[in-house]
């Protein structure tokens, strides 16, 4: 893969990667960050990538732990706790959607398999390779993180959405 | 919901996000990675009555750094200079869409440098018996009340009709200066109020649709290459010693002995305190090291005046120049010539 080629393959992911940054960050400027970091580090080690097609998932997983750097750094100064509390309230300041918003409202474990699965639609697989996280897990979380977003859209809308 | 109904209820790339990916990416060298600057987070508003929408780029990479092709025909500018103006953060695409009583309007490019703007937008009417023609306009504010005013707009308008067929949709272009050139990066706030119809006089013709349509557009300053000159040259007969040029792809500075100033104006019979203009320091071209003449003919005054013993003269180009490789410039009717090399 060359430059133009590598180029076209994050513009074409980014909307993707700037949802699933928000999914881990609390804040845009950190989100900017970490998709920064990540592309750098990206084309630095696109040598180590085998198979051009899954580009979009090595993208992927080289951003979450960009993420994951991120709120460690920021872990010195306050708890995960904090931080993702602070997500829920950056997000209700905010001008979105309902549905983004109790997205944003589950628990950090929930939020990301949700994020890849029903808004990126990567498969189960991907997700598993992507979370490092075996496939009945992932499942798992999947279905409270519907069951949870169930009952939150039934508070807004006083019915769920399918 | 299937996957693109979730995908739709979640917000878009912001636009500073956008622009530190592409930053990003235009920085990627081969066999290096260097770490770029990142810009500052624009100001952006979002109006409860307005849907803000920032569109994601899905082009192919050989489109990424072209410009809209208005803004390209308006600078000049080709192929290779719109992408160097892009990797160089002087010209910038912009995805704002902003939809509010039946009227859309798009900000679809910036064009900037530490000393002035240009702005490009679409402006579309949902009702297409609505005819926007080159003489309707478009009420605006700029900057917020409670703060110091940061730019001043030079001018505006719709394009005129051998640039665009009337119909619903035209294109709106505005070129402003900034109030105080510095190397910050500056968010420009406009909040468009009404489209109106023609009228006899400007700001006179009927409110066609009225709305809230507010922008916050962060302008880079990008730096101007700066010669050192303190040099004599013969300007309309007379010597006139140059001390500093700086150039940026669509704008000049030129600063002049002030004294040496004095005497042009003199023999011009004009008086730079009653706003005239002094003639013998237009630039009227730019000479390229290749021996290449532009004539320059859309040349803009932005500033000119006298302070701490200097003529300064602040002028935006009407089309893009290699700054690169310029090595004089061409000023007033004569062309006398200021070598930078």
């Amino acid at each position: 893969m060359n430059k133009e080629q590598f180029t076209a393959q994050v513009l074409d992911a980014e909307k993707s990667l700037y949802h699933i940054a928000r999914s881990y960050l609390n804040n845009e400027e950190d989100c900017a960050d970490a998709m920064q970091n990540a592309i750098l580090h990206a084309f630095e080690k696109l040598h180590t990538l085998r198979n051009e097609m899954y580009f979009r998932t090595w993208l992927t997983r080289i951003l979450i732990n960009e993420c994951k750097q991120i709120i460690r750094s920021r872990k010195e100064q306050i708890s995960y706790e904090d931080y993702y509390d602070d997500v829920r309230a950056v997000t209700e300041q905010e001008d979105y959607s309902e549905v983004f918003e109790a997205v944003m409202g589950l628990e950090k474990n929930y939020r990301a398999p949700f994020i890849l699965f029903y808004v990126e639609g990567f498969s189960m697989k991907e997700i598993c390779q992507i979370l490092k996280l075996s496939q009945s897990t992932v499942k798992m979380r999947l279905y409270r993180g519907r069951k949870l977003l169930k009952a939150k859209l039934e508070e807004v809308y006083g019915y769920a959405k399918q | 919901m299937q996957n693109n109904e979730w995908n739709e209820a979640f917000p878009e790339v912001p636009e500073h996000v956008h622009q530190v990916v592409l930053s990003t990416l235009a920085g990627l060298d081969d066999g290096k990675v260097k770490k770029v600057r990142k810009m500052k987070k624009g100001k952006m508003i979002i109006l409860a009555a307005a849907m803000v929408a920032v569109l994601g780029m899905t082009v192919s990479a050989s489109e990424i750094f072209k410009w809209n092709q208005k803004a390209g025909e308006v600078f000049g500018a080709d192929d290779e200079q719109q992408t160097a103006l892009v990797m160089g953060d002087i010209a910038r695409e912009e995805y704002q869409t902003i939809s509010d009583n039946g009227l859309t309007i798009r900000s679809i490019q910036t064009i900037q440098d530490n000393n002035c703007f240009y702005a490009l937008f679409e402006i579309t009417a949902e009702d297409e018996s609505v005819r926007i023609t080159p003489d309707c306009s478009m009420d605006f504010l700029t900057d917020r009340q409670e703060e110091d005013n940061l730019f001043s707009m030079l001018s505006w308008g719709f394009v005129d009709e051998s640039r665009q067929a009337v119909s619903n949709s035209r294109y709106f272009e505005m070129i402003g200066t900034k109030m105080n050139p510095g190397k910050e990066d500056l968010d420009l706030i406009i909040q468009f109020t009404s489209l109106n119809a023609p009228g006899e006089k400007a700001m006179e013709g009927e409110e066609l649709l009225k709305g809230n349509w507010e922008f916050a557009l962060n302008l880079h300053a990008a730096e101007p290459v700066c010669y050192e000159l303190n040099r004599e040259y013969q300007i309309a007969g007379c010597p006139v010693t140059v001390n500093r040029v700086e150039l940026t792809p669509i704008s000049i500075k030129l600063v002049c002995d002030g004294e040496d100033a004095r005497q042009l104006e003199e023999m011009e019979g004009i008086s730079l305190e009653q706003a005239d203009s002094l003639r013998a320091l237009f630039v009227n071209g730019i000479r390229y090291q290749d021996g290449t003449v532009m004539e320059e003919m859309g040349y803009q005054e932005l500033e000119a005046g006298y302070s701490e013993g200097n003529y300064t003269k602040t002028a935006r180009l009407s089309s893009v120049i290699d700054v690169e490789k310029v090595s004089a410039l061409l000023v007033g009717d004569n062309m006398d010539e200021i070598s930078i090399r």
